[in-house]
């Protein structure tokens, strides 16, 4: 119903908000974000409902931080519930991770503490779990019952979901879009294998970078469109009406080339192998199993389709969570075994080399926002994989998962932050710090 | 075909009351032929995707095997089945409560935007005291007739999908016969108790005067008739406007109501509150007057509530009562066309998490609560806010007596029947309802998805509970 509403903004048209800003420093026309731990007022509500554009939501201002947390007033949503008792978290906090330092884009170097409240690093929540236990919690902008957007940290939910349906024999890594959905057949898809859906790298045109951001025309943005009900020219298309229309650039396999869009042709796999509608086939082979707090919320878009890649949403334990399902310590919340050794391994050991990642438009930016450079490549959705076998998964307005199967330890964060997404930086370090050894 | 002869062709059953309209089993069907493109305004860009014909069909789905025996409503459904519910989805074949209808009852927000409450404070496990004698219970009928047991008729063909009761702060019998206990379902009316029960509380809080007109606080309707409305008068639904959802107004496409419940959803932005402006007094009939039931008084209230507080409705509902009583997951309601809750019918938990809230209506709250939400003199405020005289002889009275084979005394703060021992009743369309009967330290609730054109007995075995476990 919004969408008849909302189709004279252009949301195509002004995306130039994607690159990121230049400007550093707290903006004075952003409320603290701690001030939203009250909740929003009907006049705040009102405001930013009156500049609900795909701009103003991306941008990073109050407006993205009310979307963040209210994100089903926007969205039609699947909501799933907590279908097992909790497993609640026992807690070991390890007040010295607060004292783990980096070296910001911005403010110099900072210890945890002091990012956390800063007022430049707009930061909401954190959490790291060490061997099941919670070693380090801190809410300075949220309460630790408010949900908020998982934006692309949500994508190792899809390759998840895949790698379940391979367990089941429904699916190859090896097959193509074209053997798994006759209807594909006769587009650009057909002759790409899922594996190369998985590691980002179809050859399609399905990027996202500053060229096709800044391309009303462009795959991605009619995608987003789509999913927020605007219209392109003069016309509301579905997510599968979009991508049907992307075209090969390429040979697959070529470099890291990451799009969410291309994640969604997971969905729609997923979908239709699977015989249920994706945050259904969630629900069956995760979600079910999980002991949560609290439930998680898969958004769609007006046609149905989960926006897997991005519009998720929870409390920070769920997504951290998510995370230990990766780790030894699974059965402190989930009833099941969700993540094999042979999924993990399929992950970890699949990746592909340096030099294809820093082909990409992505993979430097990657470098810097961890201002590290030892990862080998991304993998299966995932944004680097190390070689110690950590991994990790940003989210646009700087969120983060990150898991070390191998420490037993889980790291999640939430923010709102376009300018500066130094809150990346303290990953490594706190990974690679002796705490966890 | 003229509006009036598609409206004709997409009629329900006759026979179908006012009291089973939350938004109108009758009264969406015609709605969503008379919006045009209003039949699929609840899934955007499918609906606006699709050609204009198409968009104006309506296809009123049936019950078939695919949803019985309603058990089947439990498991997962297959991807082609949810898109075709998708496709044809709409306000009158979901309210229609056949196959489809089961579905969006239990899945309201994957076909329209929510406000959704997280659970905030720790869980309250409620006890179980499961009693052996209720599943053969029976009740006296309004014929006189004793019903069949209560767990015939709730496994039986009413397509009942939840029934909890609680005595003295314990589950006394719980029955999940078409959902599971973790699924969530829309409250449909039952929801207008938590606008009322808030209406009490911030006049408590001095936020909120009963004697001044509800458009000192319903800003949006200031200078139309709603002037002459006093808050009061709209907490008991005797506004004095003609605005009353009658079998005969949801029959005549022209009608107020019918354009209210075409606007509400479908309209654009605020178009609802515009025709809410346009309502006018009935002819020699003043405010107080008589009950005459209409979701769009509550929907004024929901307004006045928000201003009063300075919070959106779901906050406010959860500050003052939801973060309070040990919920288990989220409160979610469905907003209108400009993110207005339609706190009239829209509300959304587990059955277990409604059994929490109708349980601070008890002397048994602090089984779910730390603090006394409904303090005593809150609960009278409830239970004497109503006129008798209002509701004597109401097209609402008559429902009761066929509901629990006994008359109400009268309406009070957005409770369809409050007895004269103080036990309240409220009803949803679909066959949902809430019974809270504080004498008795009982309280019940139930979710299905039945068509409105059939009885509802449900009512009558709650009450015939409470007064079999207290002994009167």
């Amino acid at each position: 119903m919004y969408s008849r509403r909302i189709t004279r903004f252009s949301g195509v048209a002004s995306c130039a908000f994607f690159a990121a800003g230049a400007f550093a420093q707290e903006d004075p026309d952003r409320t603290p974000v701690a001030e939203f731990k009250d909740g929003f007022t009907l006049e705040q509500v009102e405001s930013y409902r009156s500049q609900f554009n795909i701009p103003e939501l991306l941008k990073g201002g109050d407006t993205s931080v009310w979307w963040s947390q209210r994100t089903s007033e926007l969205h039609n949503t699947a909501h799933l519930p907590v279908q097992v008792p909790v497993m609640p978290l026992e807690e070991n906090i390890m007040p010295e991770i607060g004292e783990i330092t980096a070296d910001t884009k911005n403010f110099g170097t900072l210890s945890l503490n002091d990012w956390l409240v800063h007022p430049g690093s707009y930061a909401k929540g954190i959490i790291v779990i060490h061997e099941g236990k919670v070693v380090f919690e801190e809410y300075p902008a949220l309460n630790p019952w408010d949900a908020h957007l998982w934006m692309s940290t949500a994508k190792p939910l899809t390759s998840l979901v895949i790698d379940k349906l391979i367990e089941e024999g429904k699916i190859t890594d090896q097959q193509t879009v074209g053997e798994l959905m006759p209807d594909w057949a006769a587009t650009d898809w057909a002759d790409i294998k899922v594996i190369d859906i998985l590691d980002m790298t179809p050859g399609m045109n399905s990027e996202e970078n500053d060229e096709t951001r800044a391309d009303p025309d462009s795959i991605a943005i009619r995608t987003f469109n789509a999913e927020f009900g605007f219209q392109y020219n003069r016309r509301n298309e579905t997510v599968p009406e979009v991508l049907m229309d992307a075209e090969s650039v390429r040979n697959p396999g070529e470099k890291f080339e990451y799009g969410s869009p291309t994640t969604e042709m997971l969905v729609l796999i997923a979908e239709a192998v699977g015989q249920e509608p994706w945050a259904q086939l969630l629900d069956k082979y995760v979600w079910s199993k999980v002991g949560a707090e609290g439930p998680l919320m898969v958004h769609m878009s007006p046609d149905g389709t989960a926006a897997a890649h991005g519009v998720v949403s929870s409390r920070l334990r769920v997504l951290a969570r998510f995370g230990m399902l990766y780790t030894p310590s699974w059965d402190k919340t989930a009833t099941e075994q969700v993540v094999t050794p042979e999924i993990l391994a399929r992950i970890r050991d699949g990746v592909r080399g340096h030099e294809f990642y820093m082909n990409g438009f992505d993979g430097p930016a990657f470098l810097d926002r961890l201002n590290d450079d030892t990862m080998i490549s991304n993998a299966r959705q995932w944004d680097a994989i190390w070689p110690d076998g950590d991994m990790w998964k940003a989210g646009l307005q700087s969120q983060a998962l990150y898991v070390s199967p191998d420490k037993d330890l889980v790291i999640a964060f939430f923010s709102t932050n376009v300018p500066d997404d130094s809150f990346h930086r303290y990953l490594r370090p706190i990974a690679t710090s002796d705490l966890f050894d | 075909m003229t509006k009036a002869d598609k409206l004709k062709a997409a009629k329900a059953p006759s026979g179908v009351g006012r009291r089973q309209v939350l938004m109108g089993g009758v009264g969406m069907t015609a709605m969503g032929v008379l919006g045009g493109g209003a039949a699929g305004s609840l899934v955007p860009a499918r609906a606006a995707a699709q050609s204009s014909d198409a968009a104006s069909k309506v296809v009123i789905q049936p019950i078939t095997e695919r949803t019985t025996p309603i058990s089947k409503a439990k498991e997962p459904l297959p991807f082609d089945v949810v898109q075709g519910i998708r496709e044809r989805f709409s306000v009158p074949n979901w309210q229609s409560a056949g196959d489809d209808g089961v579905y969006v009852n239990m899945h309201f927000p994957s076909f329209n935007p929510t406000d959704v409450v997280m659970p905030s404070h720790p869980v309250r496990e409620l006890e179980r005291d499961i009693r052996p004698e209720l599943p053969d219970m029976t009740f006296t009928m309004e014929d006189g007739s004793q019903s069949e047991s209560l767990d015939n008729y709730v496994y039986g063909d009413n397509r009942t999908q939840a029934v909890m009761m609680a005595h003295k702060g314990k589950v006394v019998y719980e029955a999940f016969p078409g959902m599971n206990p973790w699924d969530y379902h829309i409250w449909m009316s039952a929801s207008k108790t938590c606008v009322g029960t808030l209406g009490v509380i911030l006049e408590r809080e001095g936020l909120l005067d009963f004697d001044e007109p509800i458009t000192k606080y319903a800003k949006e309707l200031e200078g139309t008739a709603w002037d002459n409305v006093s808050v009061l008068n709209a907490m008991n639904m005797a506004s004095g406007l003609d605005i009353e959802e009658t079998t005969e107004a949801f029959s005549d496409p022209e009608s107020w109501i019918e354009q209210y419940f075409g606007t509400l959803f479908s309209g654009e932005g605020t178009e609802w509150i515009d025709i809410m402006r346009a309502a006018e007094p009935l002819e020699g009939e003043q405010p107080g007057d008589r009950f005459r039931y209409s979701t769009a008084i509550t929907q004024a209230l929901v307004l006045a509530l928000q201003h009063a507080s300075n919070l959106k409705y779901a906050d406010l509902f959860n500050d003052r009562i939801y973060s309070k009583i040990g919920a288990k997951q989220q409160y979610m309601v469905g907003l209108a066309s400009d993110g207005t809750a339609v706190g009239g019918g829209l509300n959304m938990t587990t059955p277990e998490d409604m059994l929490r809230y109708a349980m601070i209506f008890t002397p048994s709250w602090n089984a779910v609560s730390t603090e006394q939400v409904i303090t005593d003199d809150l609960l009278r405020r409830i239970q004497t806010l109503g006129d008798p005289a209002a509701y004597e002889g109401s097209t609402e009275q008559q429902y009761h007596a066929q509901w629990f084979g006994e008359s109400g005394q009268r309406n009070c703060a957005q409770w369809d029947c409050v007895f004269a021992d103080g036990a309240m009743f409220k009803h949803g369309n679909m066959h949902q309802g809430i019974y809270a009967d504080p004498e008795r330290d009982f309280c019940a609730m139930t979710f299905s998805t039945t068509p409105n054109e059939r009885p509802d007995y449900t009512p009558g075995y709650l009450r015939a509970a409470a007064k079999l476990l207290a002994g009167s």
